[in-house]
């Protein structure tokens, strides 16, 4: 049996009256429902996340207001600049996807266009994800350790000390570091994947 | 153009298209009623927001072909969720009944057999085959030159032939 053999049957089975045949209030129905496509669900993601951005920037600059020691500004200096520079990026993408989304293109073009977004939302997310570790764990360290009494001095007078909390706190981020790497592979990897086989099948040689 | 009156042209064209989306819906997700559900509603869905874009320079069948198909190869079909969906084998969508006879359900099993063994840019060449559109069109609505649709149609023939063999 050959392929060309088949489209008599490809056209009986898609015939008009073996389909199901969709009334006008059945099509609003359908138009009501949730989409489950890749990109509308980033767009809401970056809504969300730009959201939660900007309560975090106005929580940052009112940390700014108040008596802080220096670990604690600095600290806080160090989330403001994240936050400005998530936002300016999240700013970016919403922009770019803007600009693709409900643009229809060929399939070769879409493949291309979707890649270059999950990879650049990808890319944000671990970054973002990344670059929180380190203030987030020394942080949350210096500021419980402060606040139980400690001084900067206990950590020059007791080297092992030291440099055990200095080996946890590493540990505590690569720890952190894996979990989003890993975190993300699950999220997007083998679709990535799949897109990316797709898309070499069609890059003409 | 006021949205009622754009509904009211989505509607007619969906009206008059709605095999379009059948047609992927089939090619796409062989046997899973519910899988063929989400997707006939995923693709309803992104026409209809795309629809206010569609500027006419091409007809209408290749814009349909072009947002199903992308749909289709898009779609995250694995994860499934618990979205609340409509049953497009409700009511109001009886299917009619057809007697089939047994040399076509035998075409038509190996049909379906065949599409099983293709990956989703495959069965978009091959439907759009099936469907006797002619290579230029294939090449406008996937993207590549007419002569690698040639080549990559050629290349499913073989495969195909060797399923026959084995």
């Amino acid at each position: 049996m050959e392929l060309d053999d088949l489209k008599s049957v490809w056209k009986h089975y898609n015939e008009p009256q073996i389909q199901p045949s969709l009334d006008e209030t059945t099509i609003k129905k359908i138009l009501q429902g949730k989409t489950q496509n890749i990109i509308d669900k980033i767009i809401q993601n970056i809504i969300l996340e730009t959201a939660l951005l900007v309560l975090l920037l106005l929580g940052s600059l009112f940390l700014f207001t108040l008596p802080l020691d220096n670990i604690l500004w600095y600290a806080n200096l160090c989330y403001l600049g994240l936050c400005v520079a998530s936002f300016v990026f999240y700013s970016l993408l919403y922009r770019q996807i803007q600009k693709f989304h409900f643009r229809v293109q060929n399939i070769k073009t879409e493949l291309e266009q979707l890649l270059l977004i999950l990879h650049n939302y990808i890319s944000l997310y671990t970054i973002v994800g990344v670059a929180l570790l380190p203030p987030s764990v020394l942080f949350g360290f210096f500021y419980g350790y402060f606040k139980h009494g400690g001084y900067w001095q206990d950590f020059s007078q007791n080297i092992p000390k030291t440099l055990l909390i200095v080996a946890l706190l590493l540990a505590c981020m690569l720890v952190g570091f894996l979990f989003v790497k890993w975190y993300v592979k699950r999220l997007y990897g083998r679709y990535l994947d799949t897109l990316r086989t797709y898309l070499q099948e069609l890059q003409e040689i | 153009m006021e949205k009622e009156q754009i509904e009211a042209e989505y509607i007619a064209m969906i009206k008059q298209h709605q095999g379009i989306v059948h047609k992927v819906c089939n090619m796409y997700c062989q046997g899973d009623k519910e899988d063929k559900q989400d997707l006939f509603q995923e693709i309803l869905i992104q026409l209809w927001k795309a629809y206010p874009s569609f500027r006419h320079e091409s007809k209408i069948s290749t814009w349909m072909y072009r947002v199903a198909l992308n749909t289709a190869i898009s779609n995250m079909r694995k994860q499934k969720n618990s979205i609340k969906k409509v049953d497009i084998a409700a009511p109001a969508l009886k299917i009619s009944e057809v007697e089939y006879d047994y040399e076509y359900e035998e075409k038509l099993k190996f049909l379906n057999q065949a599409i099983e063994q293709l990956n989703d840019i495959e069965k978009a060449i091959v439907m759009l085959y099936l469907e006797e559109k002619s290579y230029e069109e294939i090449s406008e609505i996937v993207g590549i030159t007419p002569n690698y649709v040639g080549v990559k149609m050629n290349r499913i023939k073989e495969k195909l032939k060797k399923m026959i063999k084995n």
